[in-house]
């Protein structure tokens, strides 16, 4: 095992310092495209552009403004579950073939479902009630019966191309079901008539249950500021306040990469130490976040029962629908 | 850039390593960003519950029950699915309960039938 590549692979790229800094352009992005659209100038003060001002709004709550200490809250356990949810998150991409120290083995599918789907829910969730409060429970149950659906929902989808290239390209296939062979490979099934409509179907799954899962405009029914105060984030400040955006902005960013590499191919048909490899890369992640960005921008919040709705006509059906043509092409081919 | 192909049980064991390493090395980031830093003590006032600026004395519980938590997720998620099977169940007529319940028993009777039929049939020759 060669440890100082892993070490190098955990904590700096693609690991904390890249998903850190990836997570604080996905922040700023997201703001200062959605206030364009809403004819708003965004962040612009804090380095060029303003892309800087995630980064600043970090490192104020952290270093100075105070933590207040609830009466009734366990501050330390839900800093604890922050920090376990960010290691998640960054462990998971040693899956990818993005880190240049790759882990591959079959069936790590499921490796990538413990780590992301459950991990990550539990800390928001933990995170969450651990600063009770009327509003804050309130806003935590919501995110119970939104993430009922949307982590099943994003998983089926994410199976999609994850089963089709296993199965269509099983001469090649070095570890089945697994994410690195599915990246390398799902840029193909694009150029397949049949394996075209079940990937189309697992994209829009996809593309709605991160919205859903990422608490952005249609589904921000959680935090729904102003109607519950702040729910589940009603009593987080200072450094815990840093900790939970930086967990939210980390969560996006990791479920865009993983979209961007499972179902768009990453940089492939190039290869990734390549100009080409690397523009298409970073135009493929841009254009998913921002096809997140317009759906945040162009609607208002749902009420629970119309998101949970939505949630299932808009990415239970087009998911199972996908995953019963896979199953079809599987058995065609 | 070579892919290490490993067996899915070391995979686990070192994911879940390399997630609680990270958590570590970035709380001891945190830690390192707080020092200096005073834990705040602050007033009594200022450390109740924000209930809108209204004292915790307003709401009958400052945390929430469990049984709260249980109902808004009923109430959010599972409340179609709640009605459907109390309408199906109590009817008040004891026929519709007994069938009810009978056709549970004989659906998980079929699956465990069919569960050891396929066993026997997997594993059967070698016994």
């Amino acid at each position: 095992m060669d440890v100082p590549l892993l070490l190098f692979s955990l904590l700096v790229f693609p690991g904390l310092v890249f998903m850190v800094a990836l997570a604080f352009f996905t922040e700023w992005f997201i703001r200062k495209s959605v206030a364009r659209m809403q004819s708003r100038m965004g962040p612009a003060y804090v380095g060029p552009f303003g892309i800087l001002q995630p980064f600043a709004d970090f490192l104020k709550l952290i270093s100075v403004k105070d933590e207040i200490k609830q009466k009734y809250g366990s501050p330390d356990i839900a800093k604890v579950f922050a920090l376990l949810g960010i290691g998640a998150m960054a462990a998971s991409l040693l899956l990818l073939p993005l880190s240049p120290y790759r882990l591959v083995a079959p069936y790590d599918f499921l490796i990538f479902i413990y780590l992301c789907g459950v991990w990550v829910p539990l800390s928001m969730f933990i995170l969450a009630i651990s600063m009770p409060n009327p509003f804050t429970f309130l806003g935590a149950s919501r995110l119970l019966s939104i993430f009922v659906l949307t982590e099943p929902i994003f998983f089926t989808a994410m199976l999609i191309p994850v089963v089709l290239t296993t199965h269509v390209y099983s001469e090649s296939c070095i570890a089945p079901y697994s994410i690195m062979f599915t990246a390398t490979h799902s840029i193909w099934l694009w150029s397949n008539p049949l394996t075209i409509i079940p990937m189309i179907l697992g994209l829009i799954a996809a593309l709605v249950s991160v919205q859903a899962k990422s608490m952005l405009q249609p589904f921000n029914i959680p935090e729904a500021e102003q109607e519950i105060i702040a729910g589940f984030m009603t009593e987080f400040s200072g450094p815990l306040l840093a900790l939970n955006n930086l967990l939210h902005d980390l969560d996006i960013a990791v479920t865009t990469l993983f979209i961007t590499y499972l179902f768009l191919g990453g940089p492939y048909p190039f290869p990734h130490l390549s100009l080409p490899g690397v523009v298409t890369l970073v135009i493929k992640y841009i254009v998913v976040l921002y096809v997140i960005t317009v759906i945040k921008a162009s609607f208002g919040r749902f009420r629970i029962d119309q998101g949970l709705k939505t949630i299932l006509k808009y990415g239970g059906i087009p998911a199972l629908i996908g995953i019963i043509l896979t199953s079809l092409v599987i058995a065609l081919t | 850039m070579r892919a290490i192909i490993m067996d899915p049980q070391m995979l686990i064991i070192i994911s879940s390593a390399s997630m609680f390493f990270i958590a570590l090395i970035a709380g001891l980031i945190y830690l390192a960003m707080r020092s200096g830093r005073p834990s705040t003590t602050l007033s009594e006032e200022a450390r109740e519950l924000y209930v809108c600026g209204e004292p915790p004395s307003v709401v009958s519980s400052p945390t929430g029950s469990t049984e709260s938590m249980y109902w808004g997720f009923v109430r959010g998620i599972a409340r179609t699915l709640y009605r459907y099977f109390r309408d199906l169940m109590h009817t008040g007529k004891l026929s519709d309960w007994a069938g009810y319940m009978s056709g549970w028993y004989g659906f998980l009777v079929v699956i465990a039938l069919i569960a050891i039929i396929y066993y026997l049939a997997l594993v059967g020759g070698g016994m």
